[in-house]
């Protein structure tokens, strides 16, 4: 008897000591009434006293989907297939997340979100601003990706991309899987991207999506398309990478596993080459302790998986001119990037940490000065390609025929 | 090794031979057909019979045996013929010559008797024995022709053989023994007899071998039979909860069988053995916690498959036990940890259902158990079709009618189904009981809930022992010795040298 008062004790005591100060206990709730939201977006609100406007998309179970504007507004509704969509406005992020609740019939669940928009504008006005509060609340994970969308308002692109016969959310990962396969752009997650901005003083860059159509079986149907990258400087939204140029970004930032390289033949068409792998090696050079330039130099394997003319393919000149070609195209994009990121003043490639890891002791006396320093630097690009294979044939179709 | 005894746990130990299955004494200790008669009084199924002994009026025995339970074939041609016609009768003078002749061979049976007491002669002939009382001489002599009816040795019920013999042990003690020593056939195998029940005096057979067991287990398990004190030993449980450690725990502590393969592999290790009269099953004691988990076809088998199904057991067992619980902490107050698209499906599944999971969690275990319990009382020929159907239509039309969800019922077969792999049939009814308190735990607190009950069943565990072995040993309080040889995983046998660590026994090694 005395040993089962004395677990009763203890097993309470536990329970208090948890940390819980109102409720002993855990919170119950049900699962069927939650609403497990996967997709958030925040704009940002001019002309109001509110700040921000909150959107949300979930599965619509039910069938159902409905749309509402909180403060007020008349009610809207609008009939959609796959997403419950739900919209609220706020003082702040965390008022207009309370806010939203008062659209819904059930309890929402943000421990299910797998992607956060951003608009343009509330990007250009401070990104951190916005996400803090997904940050640091202890319902959300912080593995979520974050997107920013641009041309459009959030709120728009995710009701009318509900208007096409796929489920954002699904969209949006299918998305993140094709970005190994064209290089253009990578997912970028939410604990990654708070740690870039800590480390790079308030640089990053950030994958965007903007909204575009596509002819679907019933006409043009909204679609999703990614489109570069946006380049962050002191926690702001300030430039874009073009799409044409933003793999030059994951080229200098190792992250390409696959992309396409459409380059000329020497008779004018097309070849398009898969690479297949690429590393970039960033060497720093200094003179004394200060750096004066980094070159960076990259190293690219890829196939031909794609000949338009009969040009002997197994000629080492034309090899070489397609390594060539290839080599020079890969440059292009880099120094594209470099300009823009330099332009901008936004410290988002990551080079200060390679150049951390190459030199630490140089790069210890220099870390504090260096969002000047990257300024005036030199910057060479070095792009060396090797074409490795033809895949399953060699000679082109009908090419010896020809005389 | 200590044998502790808890104050609440203590027997009654009684130095009354009443108590304890001991024939009482008799006031008038004679042996006269007129005792016998007196205290037997007017049983129909008591046989009194007076012959004469070559047909010699003067000198006259009374046989007496209890109708049904002897052999009358044989009573007739070995007792009473030889009585009637062996020539070496006619030269007795007295009764006491007659004593005389029987007892060099004059009647042709082995198993004979002189008994001086009363007490003796009538449990003799209570247990089977035909009596020929000799009033002058205040003698009698049993003979042991047991004819009652017997089952004849067949395959376990509860417990398949799939490789390995197919004998179980019968309700008669005598050919359970004998199916013991068939497969031992040590000089060192004991086997002892105790006798318990006041009314029952039933036999129970100690068996163990010399040189190998612990003596002061030995000792213990005696000490504790014969300080029993009831009325009569009808089911296994009546000596089972008079000698195990701990009454109040829902573990069992002694391990039991029906297959005597399994009964004298134990036996082998350094355990003892128990085998009641009257009941076809043997248990095996001390049994810790790791035993329940063996079964005879893990010796049968390669190595690596018996450690495969070992693990298995182990993982169908957590999951029989947490499984319910783990799954209404989940749904009920950690949504977060589910995977997505398994919310979703969850939802959906469990869309206009009225009631919260953990009710529904507990409405079905509780009728999985129903219709278990309900399986068992059925008639053979239409149990198992009222099983099926219950089980089909019943959680069919629930599901149909949104009173549950179907993945609640999934679970709970689930459930179910890994409860069953474990060999021991007591052992996974304990679970059945504890998996409730872990629902009940998972439906207060979720995981932290789980977590405790958890830690509070382990902690359970640890403190029991049985007969001064740790439950949980080898997994503790065995300095790590023996953990990795017949354990979780099964070493192949040329690699088991030595007996569990934990006996204490004798003889460690196990071979030559």
């Amino acid at each position: 008897m005395k040993k089962a008062i004395i677990c009763i004790m203890l097993i309470s005591y536990l329970t208090v000591a948890a940390g819980c100060e109102a409720k002993l206990l855990p919170q119950r709730r049900e699962i069927d009434e939650q609403q497990l939201v996967q997709v958030i977006g925040i704009d940002k609100v001019t002309g109001s006293e509110n700040d921000c406007i909150i959107t949300v998309a979930s599965k619509n179970i039910s069938g159902e989907t409905q749309s509402g504007k909180s403060d007020g507004g008349a009610g809207e509704e609008s009939k959609g297939k796959k997403a419950l969509i739900l919209s609220a406005e706020g003082k702040s992020v965390f008022d207009a997340v309370r806010n939203i609740q008062t659209h819904s019939d059930k309890t929402i669940f943000w421990g299910h979100i797998d992607y956060c928009l951003i608009g343009e504008e509330a990007a250009r006005e401070n990104i951190t601003k916005y996400i803090d509060f997904f940050t640091r609340d202890h319902e959300l994970r912080i593995d979520y990706k974050i997107y920013i969308v641009r041309g459009s308002t959030v709120k728009d692109l995710i009701e009318e991309f509900n208007k096409s016969e796929y489920y954002i959310q699904e969209k949006l990962e299918s998305l993140g899987k094709s970005h190994k396969l064209l290089g253009t752009s990578d997912e970028l997650k939410d604990h990654e991207l708070i740690r870039f901005l800590d480390i790079h003083g308030g640089s990053a860059r950030v994958p965007c999506i903007t909204l575009t159509v596509r002819q679907g079986n019933d006409g043009q149907v909204p679609d999703i398309e990614s489109c570069g990258y946006a380049l962050i400087s002191e926690e702001k939204l300030v430039d874009f990478i073009e799409r044409d140029i933003s793999r030059g970004v994951n080229l200098i930032a190792n992250k390409i596993d696959s992309s396409v390289a459409v380059v000329k033949d020497m008779d004018g068409q097309d070849v398009s080459l898969e690479i297949i792998q690429s590393k970039t090696d960033v060497i720093p050079h200094f003179d004394g302790d200060m750096i004066t330039g980094v070159t960076l130099k990259t190293k690219v394997m890829a196939n031909i998986d794609e000949i338009q003319s009969h040009v002997d393919i197994k000629s080492k000149q034309f090899i070489q001119y397609l390594e060539a070609q290839l080599s020079d195209v890969l440059k292009r994009e880099m120094e594209a990037v470099i300009k823009k990121v330099v332009e901008n003043e936004s410290d988002c490639l990551g080079i200060c940490d390679r150049i951390s890891l190459k030199s630490p002791i140089k790069w210890h006396k220099i870390k504090n000065q260096w969002l000047e320093l990257m300024l005036k630097i030199k910057y060479e690009v070095e792009v060396s390609s090797k074409i490795k294979d033809t895949y399953d044939i060699k000679e082109p179709t009908g090419s010896k025929g020809e005389g | 090794m200590k044998f502790v005894k808890k104050k609440n746990d203590s027997i009654k130990s009684t130095s009354n031979a009443a108590g304890n299955g001991n024939m009482p004494e008799f006031k008038d200790n004679e042996v006269t057909f007129a005792n016998i008669k007196r205290i037997l009084s007017d049983s129909d199924d008591i046989n009194y019979q007076i012959h004469y002994i070559n047909n010699r009026p003067d000198l006259s025995v009374t046989l007496i045996y209890v109708d049904g339970m002897v052999d009358t074939k044989i009573v007739n041609e070995d007792i009473l013929k030889p009585l009637t016609q062996e020539k070496a009768f006619m030269e007795a003078k007295n009764a006491k010559d007659i004593i005389e002749f029987i007892e060099n061979g004059a009647i042709y049976h082995s198993s004979r008797k002189k008994r001086l007491t009363l007490k003796e002669t009538l449990e003799d002939i209570l247990k089977g024995s035909a009596a020929l009382v000799f009033d002058s001489e205040k003698t009698a002599v049993t003979f042991e022709v047991i004819g009652y009816e017997k089952r004849a040795v067949t395959e376990p019920v509860a417990e398949n053989a799939v490789k390995g013999s197919k004998d179980s042990f019968i309700e008669v003690l005598r050919v359970n023994t004998s199916l013991v020593r068939r497969k031992i056939t040590s000089p060192y195998l004991r086997i002892k007899e105790v006798f318990a029940g006041k009314h029952t005096r039933t036999a129970i057979a100690v068996i163990y071998i010399e040189n190998i067991t612990n003596k002061k287990i030995v000792n213990e398990v005696f000490k504790r039979l014969n300080s029993t004190n009831v009325d009569g030993v009808i089911s296994a449980g009546y000596i089972e909860e008079y000698i195990k450690d701990r009454k109040r725990t829902i573990f069992p502590l002694m391990l039991n069988t029906e297959r005597t393969d399994k009964f004298c592999q134990y036996l082998l290790e350094g355990r003892i053995g128990l085998i009641i009269d009257g009941l076809p099953n043997a248990y095996i004691l001390p049994a810790t916690f790791n035993i329940f988990f063996q079964a005879p076809e893990d010796y049968s088998q390669h190595f690596v498959i018996s450690s495969f199904l070992r693990c298995l057991r182990y993982i169908c067992a957590v999951i029989s036990l947490t499984l319910p619980g783990f799954y209404i902490a989940l749904t009920t107050f950690h949504q977060e940890m589910i995977p997505t698209l398994l919310a979703y499906t969850i939802v959906k599944s469990k869309q206009n259902v009225p009631f919260p999971t953990s009710t529904s969690v507990l409405f079905m275990q509780v009728a999985f158990e129903i219709l278990l319990e309900a399986g068992l009382r059925l008639p053979k020929y239409i149990g198992q079709a009222i099983s099926i159907i219950g089980a089909l239509v019943v959680g069919q039309a629930a599901v149909q009618a949104n009173l549950i969800s179907p993945l609640v019922v999934i679970i709970i077969a689930l459930t179910g189904m890994t409860g069953f792999t474990i060999p021991n049939q007591d052992f996974s009814n304990s679970m059945r009981i504890v998996r409730f308190v872990l629902i009940l735990f998972s439906t207060i607190a979720g995981l932290y809930g789980l977590s405790i009950g958890l830690v509070l069943i382990i902690y359970h565990l640890n403190t029991l022992d049985t007969f001064g072995v740790p439950y949980l040993s080898p997994f503790v309080a065995s300095e790590g010795k023996g953990i990795a040889k017949d354990t979780i995983i099964r070493m192949p046998l040329f690699l088991m040298k030595k007996r569990p660590v934990n006996l204490k026994v004798t003889d460690k090694k196990s071979k030559g």
